[in-house]
């Protein structure tokens, strides 16, 4: 049951994610920074072990766009796994910080971690926009960088489309 | 308090006196190995401990089929690719490589593509990226007291097309064996002797401190540590003495170990950078990071620095130092080993001798958050704090 329930918010979470990714590499001059270390046409997956849950993103040119269900590559440059179904609901909920995850082993990364610490920097930004100020300083030890404000952020993820070409 | 931990470690380790020329036969034999290519570098090959192993291999009826003695202090794609094709054409069935960490790596990296049945180590690159595959077996003899390249599964080879260093991470990276043998490290220059037990101290003290820290790790980061505190002293005073020599080489071996189930921290991070825009070695650049990255850490890892002061003091120098001061002594204890032991061997040159200079700050700080070891420094470093960091080392205050 308890199982389901992280499964259901880690598919939700996979959505939001692609779309806070998506407004952050257009918005936010230091999130761009982080991904044009990336080449293009590199491709990046997010999966929980043993869950049919995947988010594959693509950083090509301008954009970070989301592969559709349909559509995933067969193989990609790099892939975060994490190993419990609970990892990316607490991330999510600020009970961890990603940095606490990777220390205590709960997620695992195959490929170049050069592109993984671009995307950890950028997780850890969006981060700021859904955790209460207190609860990020509290669990990334700095004040939390917004280039809009939260509702703007919040509005981008409850109705704009994952951008997928 | 951390929901649970990895620990791997089946390499197995042979150490002593004259432990080459009586187990490397044998632990080749038992291998199953017939042929043998030998791996070495110029400076190795020249002192004749090359020679040296290949009389021990041969010795025992195993045959040394090739060798490769020209592995440079930067290895390289290329170099990887002319170590495969001469195993492939000689029709070597084993590794046996002796070195400082670029041979050892080189090595390492060698049995992953020979492993993978690849064509070359670019397809390869990346943390985890490979399954097991053909059985390589490889022996490791290291001749540095540095590195723990010959205990852990990470090899860092340079992309000769873009000049970057490319990081390699899997098991498959690990040897059968490992040989720790006073006899490779006989004629190590004193001055290489102290910086590369520098740079195995950073490798033991930043594996306490980490955030991916576990019980087993620390252990063997706690024997390293007070190894090194108490025979790197000894070596400089009596530098012929192999039983000192012998410590400081196994002391390397189990930093290696600690840091290869834990993680390093921006010691590392920032060394690595530096190292490449002022084209230092890397033991130097670690060596004079280490106290101002502990210093600045020092808010985050006090327990464990008070914890580590007990293992490099003697009991009645413990007993008279108060609780709240142990941790901030414990930093100046590193940089006195460092500013003895390197005013004893003539000095050492300063990082303003060695080009660092604040126009590079900015370059070298972008390029070290990228580091993956950045991740799990205990304090959260963003580019200001690596910068002041770098400020603390140029000026050589604490």
């Amino acid at each position: 049951m308890k199982r389901t329930f992280f499964n259901i918010v880690t598919k939700f979470s996979f959505d939001y994610m692609s779309k806070g990714l998506s407004t952050l590499y257009k918005y936010d001059k230091k999130v761009k920074e982080q991904f044009d270390n990336i080449p293009s046409g590199t491709n990046i997956r997010v999966s929980v072990y043993g869950t049919p849950n995947v988010l594959t993103i693509k950083k090509i040119d301008n954009k970070v766009i989301t592969y559709k269900k349909a559509e995933q590559p067969s193989s990609v440059d790099l892939e975060i796994i994490f190993k419990f179904s609970s990892s990316l609901p607490k991330i999510l909920n600020g009970s961890n910080s990603v940095t606490q995850a990777y220390n205590n082993k709960e997620f695992c990364v195959k490929g170049d971690l050069r592109y993984a610490m671009a995307l950890v920097f950028s997780i850890e930004r969006f981060m700021g926009y859904l955790l209460p100020k207190k609860r990020y300083k509290e669990k990334y030890n700095r004040d939390a960088v917004l280039v809009m404000p939260k509702i703007k952020m919040f509005n981008y993820l409850l109705f704009s489309r994952r951008v997928t070409k | 308090m951390r929901d649970y931990y990895e620990f791997y470690n089946p390499v197995k380790i042979i150490a002593g006196k004259n432990s080459i020329a009586l187990n490397l036969g044998k632990e080749l034999k038992n291998l199953g190995c017939n042929r043998v290519l030998v791996v070495s570098g110029p400076i190795i090959n020249k002192l004749g401990l090359t020679d040296y192993v290949a009389t021990a291999i041969n010795n025992s009826g195993v045959k040394v089929c090739g060798y490769f003695t020209n592995v440079p202090n930067e290895s390289s794609f290329q170099t990887i690719k002319d170590i495969c094709d001469i195993y492939r054409l000689n029709n070597c069935d084993s590794l046996v490589a002796l070195g400082g960490g670029s041979v050892l790596d080189t090595a390492k990296a060698v049995k992953l593509v020979l492993s993978q049945n690849a064509e070359d180590i670019d397809s390869l690159r990346g943390y985890d990226m490979v399954r097991e595959g053909i059985k390589i077996p490889m022996i490791l003899l290291p001749t540095t007291c540095g590195t723990g390249a010959e205990i852990t599964r990470v090899s860092v080879i340079t992309n000769d097309k873009n000049n970057s260093k490319e990081e390699f991470l899997s098991d498959n990276l690990l040897p059968d064996v490992c040989v720790l043998d006073p006899e490779m490290i006989k004629t190590l220059p004193l001055k290489s002797v102290v910086l590369t037990s520098f740079d195995s101290l950073s490798h033991a003290v930043e594996g306490f401190c980490c955030g991916q820290k576990n019980p087993l790790s620390d252990r063997y980061s706690i024997l390293a540590i007070s190894q090194i505190f108490e025979y790197l002293p000894k070596v400089v005073e009596d530098p012929d003495n192999e039983e000192y020599r012998l410590k400081l080489l196994e002391a390397a071996n189990f930093s290696g170990i600690s840091f290869g189930n834990s993680m390093v921290g921006a010691v590392h991070a920032i060394a690595h950078t530096m190292g490449s825009v002022l084209k230092i070695g890397h033991d130097y650049a670690v060596s004079k990071l280490l106290p101002y990255v502990l210093q600045y850490n020092m808010e985050k890892s006090k327990k464990d620095y008070e914890r580590l002061f007990y293992y490099v003091v003697s009991l009645e120098e413990y007993k008279k130092v108060v609780q709240e001061n142990r941790p901030q002594i414990f930093v100046g204890k590193i940089k006195e080993l460092y500013d003895t032991t390197a005013g004893k061997i003539g000095g050492i040159p300063t990082l303003k001798e060695c080009g660092l200079k604040e126009e590079l700050f900015d370059e070298i700080a972008k390029k070290s958050l990228l580091d993956g070891a950045i991740l799990t420094n205990p304090k959260y470093m963003e580019i200001q704090d690596i910068k002041n960091v770098l400020q603390m080392a140029l000026e050589e205050k604490l």
